[in-house]
């Protein structure tokens, strides 16, 4: 046999370095389609950097581990585990598992947030679409599978928690297609509410000629409301898959066989997997999400503003009417006297999806 | 609140059989008289016989809100269920670059003159 292959063999031959590479394998893949879609993008270089970001962020997760085994190792309590099992026990271990699986899917998505809004403070032409800050969401989410599945597949066996190729094959399957695939949702349902945000001026101008009252405070309400209602939406969704997974654990019935809570669990994640990427890919293909925004206007409009108001009234007045046809009609005529009209983009954006429905 | 003006006169026409109505109008519409306006407008039209035309004319008009656009464009649809046209006539550049982007150019006759309109008619 040719040394190269031997070497390569060798390698597969070794639990441990199979391990890792299965971890690997999913971020990898996902970040290689990733690539070859985005290569050509205007953003390609910060698609990275969000993808590096994304694995920093499994840090917090490391420390909190460092910290305790450096807890346990420097106590000064005899038996320090014991006394913190005895504190722990005055509630139901399903109380402490639950508040640990949210603390936890808080630390992740504050993270992964702070990396997105870190990025787009430094570089603000970087998020000009709602679908500029789905993908960046994919990358930060790939970023952080990439690192917390090389964490897992090497605990996996230098813990020596498994040793088995059929256990191995079982997590491979469970981080491929559930966990790495869960991390890049829920911080894609993040930045899609934080793209939003970042255009609160465009939406709510929108939605203020379709009638509503709009004072100038509502801008930043609107904003900051944006941000949170996806953080919180993320953060609950990735607490609910984090329980989920950890059903068995929480539960711990003896009335209720390990095998059905095992059952239950893996379906639970796999239903809010499924439900998350349509939606996602929902999102996606909305026009809404494919218009681009602009920031600063480059282009001014040739209409006198006064006249360009009457125009944008009759738009939002139509399109609660529902005269999507008419409204798309205007719109397209006024956008080639006013390019950079955000507000012009998203009735026409708006319009068009309904027609679509 | 602006004020809005308007005469309605009735014009003789070319073929004798037709009937057309001229709608003059002075002024500004706006929210503050725009739905105390199009009823009369409405009543010329529930007044006018199948196969008539009726001409608005703008040359005073300084100013019209979107909503007098929304009447323009219903005051067109009931003139064509009766068969009937509707005429703009001599819009000032703003308001006939108005009728353009909404796209009213596209359905409704906008002229430069008052005999355009009538010929038209």
């Amino acid at each position: 046999m040719h040394p190269i292959l031997q070497n390569l063999l060798s390698i597969f031959q070794n639990f441990n370095t199979l391990s890792v590479l299965l971890g690997l394998f999913a971020p990898l893949v996902a970040f290689s389609i990733l690539h070859f879609k985005l290569r050509r993008d205007k953003n390609y270089k910060t698609f990275i950097l969000i993808f590096l970001g994304g694995t920093l962020t499994v840090l917090p997760i490391f420390l909190y581990q460092l910290t305790y085994q450096y807890l346990i190792s420097t106590a000064t309590i005899p038996d320090f585990v014991g006394s913190i099992k005895t504190s722990l026990a005055s509630r139901n271990i399903a109380y402490w598992s639950i508040l640990f699986y949210i603390f936890i899917a808080l630390t992740e998505e504050f993270i992964k947030f702070f990396v997105v809004k870190k990025l787009d403070k430094r570089n603000p032409e970087l998020i000009t679409t709602i679908n500029d800050a789905l993908k960046l969401g994919i990358a930060a989410g790939l970023g952080f599978a990439f690192a917390e599945n090389i964490k897992y597949f090497s605990d996996y066996t230098s813990l020596g928690i498994g040793t088995s190729y059929k256990g191995l094959i079982t997590l491979f399957i469970g981080r491929t297609f559930i966990t790495t695939v869960g991390h890049t949702m829920f911080t894609c349902i993040f930045t899609y509410y934080y793209g939003i945000s970042k255009f609160a001026k465009d939406f709510l101008d929108f939605e203020k000629l379709q009638g509503k009252f709009v004072q100038p405070s509502d801008y930043e309400k609107f904003r900051k409301k944006y941000v949170l209602k996806g953080f919180l939406i993320s953060l609950i969704i990735h607490a609910l898959f984090n329980l989920s997974l950890e059903l068995p654990k929480i539960v711990n019935s003896p009335n209720i066989p390990l095998q059905n809570l095992k059952t239950i669990s893996q379906l639970s994640a796999i239903g809010l997997i499924v439900m998350m990427v349509i939606y996602v890919s929902f999102l996606l293909q909305r026009k809404t999400g494919n218009l681009t925004f602009i920031l600063a206007d480059k282009y001014r409009s040739s209409m006198a503003a006064k006249d360009e108001e009457v125009i944008l009234e009759l738009i939002g007045m139509w399109y609660k009417e529902g005269r999507y046809k008419e409204v798309q009609e205007i719109c397209e005529r006024l956008l080639k006297r006013d390019p950079d009209n955000n507000v012009v983009k998203l009735f026409k954006a708006h319009a068009t999806d309904k027609l679509a429905e | 609140m602006a004020d809005i003006t308007y005469t309605i006169s009735d014009l003789i026409s070319v073929q004798s059989d037709k009937k057309i109505k001229l709608i003059t109008l002075e002024g500004q519409l706006d929210e503050s008289n725009v739905d105390a306006f199009a009823p009369k407008v409405y009543e010329v039209i529930e007044a006018l016989p199948e196969n008539s035309s009726l001409i608005i004319d703008f040359e005073k008009v300084s100013y019209l809100n979107s909503k007098s656009i929304g009447y323009i464009s219903d005051f067109f649809t009931q003139l064509q269920a009766k068969n009937s046209k509707l005429i703009l006539a001599k819009p000032a550049a703003n308001i006939r670059d108005i009728f353009n982007v909404v796209g009213l150019d596209q359905v409704i006759s906008i002229t430069q003159t008052i005999e355009e309109a009538k010929s038209l008619s």
